[in-house]
């Protein structure tokens, strides 16, 4: 990436997040409140099923 | 994160309990810990890490000895003896009690202890409560891996950018940075989602889904082993690297080896120059090319076009604004220049009506004007364009001559370095040779691997749309081919989110370790944090890299510690202000640093002295009296709000008492007593 490219690298991550469809950026979100939450246990267990779950909810 | 108490309680060389005051005010972020070798300045430095995590770092001796060794010769056979290290807090308004402590029953001399215990403690609006799992706790608050960046040894400062230590370094950016929770969603759980939703929908939407999903499936499977394959690759090229560094430093330090190998890294410097010059006139020839590359094809077009508007203009087939007053004064006086009457509506006045019209349009004037002006420029373009490329021409063979030159060079030392009459020197020499080979080949199939697997990723994603769009006739098979699309959609965003996030937080760590070390180094030298996250050293701004001395890694390692601590507050006063989906973390750290000026020149260390209290809003330093004198001194003290001194009491006989003259006032630096302990003592700032 050029580095005028990653000036604006912040507002980017924000665009790309919005040009998401409204389920996605909720998916997005949840994702990464999951992944913090989790972030000092090396192999969360539960992690994946939880995204699962939260996709089905989204995507009935 | 401010700390504000460490009380140790017979913990290694501490005998009793002695309390470190650590809360600081506003401008003046440090508290200065004087102690001579031996007083305990490691082991201060450890029982922050030993609470926080319940490990010692790697240079402590006898690190089962926790227990003071007075405490329990002291304890009779049966007794109990403790030891312990309590480190309060404030983090985020909260305040956190961290005790690790361990408890045995004396059974013999030596210390075969117990697990140590764990109790950390959180106080809101006045009211404690225990904290149920206190690690996890803590590693949300500061993640081990991040402790190097936080509590370190100025002397072992060095040791984060060489080795094995570059890869911790660099998950440990990742992780403050806030890109470890992208990478691992995108490297382990959306995939993992992905998988099983993808598995559930081909059991039930038939042979298409099962048949994409199958395929996929083969070539992750080869993306997993081309992953390994980068894996072993890397780890090849560093110890590679490793060994040819070792051999040449060998070389260096060999009386008859040296003065060759000295010439060799002079060449190396100079190879390494005139390689980055014969790119840059390479992109240089490719931009001219890609910019005004066809300009070199138009010879003959622009002359043929002149030559033609050139011959219009004689033949008064070119209109100009002169031919169109003509043509209105002979329509006026009725006649043609050859006296012949051209009355209205004659074949004549019609044809002297139609030259009137065209010669009367300025536009086409204008651009048979232009085109003219036009070609004639493009001919001293194509001048231009063509001494350039030839210049560039000329210079790229004057370098690849030069090049040849070096590289024939470098093969003659290493002919001559073979022939060294000294065992030594062949080995080493030939060591090198087979490790640079090595390197080479290592590097050369990394890149193949890479590629493939950027080819999997194309065939990978093409299958995925494939998936998302084949039609099903199962409802449950439908719902879960939108639900693996869902989670599609967010990994591919994901995936860009990561690029830029990196590519933003490298750049702006890089402006910052640069302002850093630019402050400190009195040499013109530029650190660059790579885009791999390695941290570079270079004798001038994209010139080849500096052979840098212990010191200067130090310099280096201070910049960066201080450039992460700005940036991870930075970060950290971001997050405080969005409540969007949010990818920063970052936070406020204190910096704990023994030593902090290791190795360092006493100019140096009056620059360091001078950086230190800008680094970060806390900095404990623990420091020896050699380490701090004068300017250095002084520049500590104006920005302590606390010192202590680490009193060393010895029962040696004869072992003269020794003062530390802090503030113009001498305190007790060596003491007489029964037996070998440390005090800490807090002096009157």
């Amino acid at each position: 990436m050029s580095k005028e490219g990653a000036v604006n690298a912040q507002e980017t991550a924000k665009e790309i997040l919005n040009s998401l469809s409204p389920e996605a950026r909720i998916l997005a979100k949840r994702v990464l409140e999951l992944e913090r939450e989790f972030l000092h246990v090396k192999n969360p267990t539960l992690l994946t099923p939880k995204i699962i779950e939260a996709v089905k909810e989204l995507a009935k | 994160m401010k700390l504000l108490k460490l009380t140790v309680d017979n913990f290694r060389v501490f005998h009793g309990r002695h309390v470190l005051r650590l809360d600081v005010t506003d401008g003046k972020p440090a508290v200065l810990i004087f102690g001579m070798n031996g007083a305990g300045k490691t082991t201060l430095l450890n029982a922050f890490t030993w609470a926080l995590y319940g490990t010692f770092t790697s240079d402590v001796e006898h690190q089962e000895r926790i227990i003071n060794d007075r405490a329990w010769a002291d304890a009779a056979f049966g007794a109990s003896v403790h030891a312990g290290v309590k480190l309060e807090f404030e983090h985020e308004g909260v305040l956190v009690t961290v005790l690790r402590e361990v408890r045995a029953i004396k059974d013999s001399e030596g210390q075969d202890l117990p697990r140590p215990t764990l109790t950390v403690t959180e106080t809101r609006h006045g009211e404690s409560s225990e904290v149920k799992n206190g690690q996890d706790r803590i590693e949300k608050i500061l993640p081990e891996g991040l402790r190097r960046f936080f509590f370190f040894n100025g002397e072992r400062m060095e040791r984060m950018f060489t080795g094995d230590g570059t890869g911790d370094v660099q998950d440990a950016i990742k992780t403050l940075m806030g890109l470890e929770m992208i990478e691992r969603a995108i490297d382990v759980h959306l995939p993992a989602a992905s998988r099983k939703l993808t598995a559930a929908a081909k059991k039930l939407g038939g042979g298409r889904l099962q048949q994409i999903a199958d395929t996929q499936d083969q070539l992750e499977q080869q993306k997993l082993a081309i992953d390994r394959e980068l894996l072993k690759l890397s780890a090849d090229v560093s110890a590679y690297q490793r060994e040819v560094e070792a051999a040449e430093k060998a070389l260096l330090e060999n009386g008859q080896a040296a003065p060759l190998q000295k010439r060799r890294v002079r060449l190396a410097k100079e190879l390494e120059q005139e390689k980055n010059r014969y790119q840059e006139l390479q992109d240089k020839q490719r931009r001219v090319l890609a910019e005004r590359g066809f300009i070199a094809f138009t010879a003959g077009i622009d002359q043929a076009v002149i030559d033609l508007a050139e011959g219009m203009r004689r033949r008064q087939e070119l209109p100009s604004g002169i031919q169109r007053d003509y043509i209105t004064g002979l329509l006026e006086d009725g006649y043609c220049m050859c006296g012949t009457p051209v009355p209205a509506g004659s074949p004549a006045h019609t044809a002297l009506l139609e030259r009137l019209e065209n010669a009367g349009l300025a536009d086409v004037q204008a651009r048979w004007m232009n085109l003219r002006g036009n070609a004639a420029r493009l001919i001293d373009a194509r001048k231009a364009l063509l001494d350039e490329l030839r210049e560039i021409s000329a210079e790229l063979q004057a370098i690849e001559a030069k090049i040849n030159d070096l590289d024939a060079e470098e093969s003659d030392i290493a002919r001559q370095l073979k022939g060294v009459d000294v065992v030594d020197v062949q080995k080493l020499e030939d060591r090198r040779k087979e490790f640079d080979d090595k390197r080479i080949e290592a590097l050369g199939a990394h890149r193949d691997a890479k590629r493939g697997k950027e080819h999997l990723d194309e065939e990978i994603t093409r299958l995925r749309r494939q998936f998302h769009a084949a039609k099903v006739e199962d409802t449950e098979a439908q719902n879960l081919q939108r639900q693996v699309a869902l989670v599609d959609e967010v990994l591919e965003a994901f995936r860009r989110i990561l690029e830029v996030r990196t590519a933003e937080v490298r750049q702006q760590l890089d402006a910052k370790v640069k302002g850093v070390f630019s402050r400190i180094c009195i040499k013109p030298f530029t650190p660059e944090l790579t885009p791999n996250f390695e941290l570079k050293l270079h004798a001038t701004t994209a010139g080849p890299a500096a052979i840098r001395s212990t010191g200067e890694n130090q310099i280096l390692g201070l910049s960066f510690v201080g450039a992460v601590s700005e940036m991870a507050k930075e970060i950290h006063n971001r997050k405080q202000k969005t409540d969007e989906a949010n990818l920063d973390e970052g936070g406020i750290y204190p910096v704990v640093m023994d030593a902090p000026f290791g190795n360092l020149d006493i100019e140096y260390q009056d620059q360091v002295a001078e950086s230190l209290p800008q680094l970060t809003s806390q900095i404990v330093t623990l420091l020896s009296q050699s380490q701090a004198r004068g300017r250095v001194l002084e520049h500590l003290q104006t920005a302590a709000s606390r010192i202590y001194v680490l009193r060393s009491v010895t029962s040696k006989e004869g072992a003269k008492e020794q003062n530390i003259t802090i503030n113009d006032r001498a305190v007790p630096y060596v003491s007489r007593g029964d037996f070998e302990h440390t005090v800490l003592e807090e002096v009157t700032v």
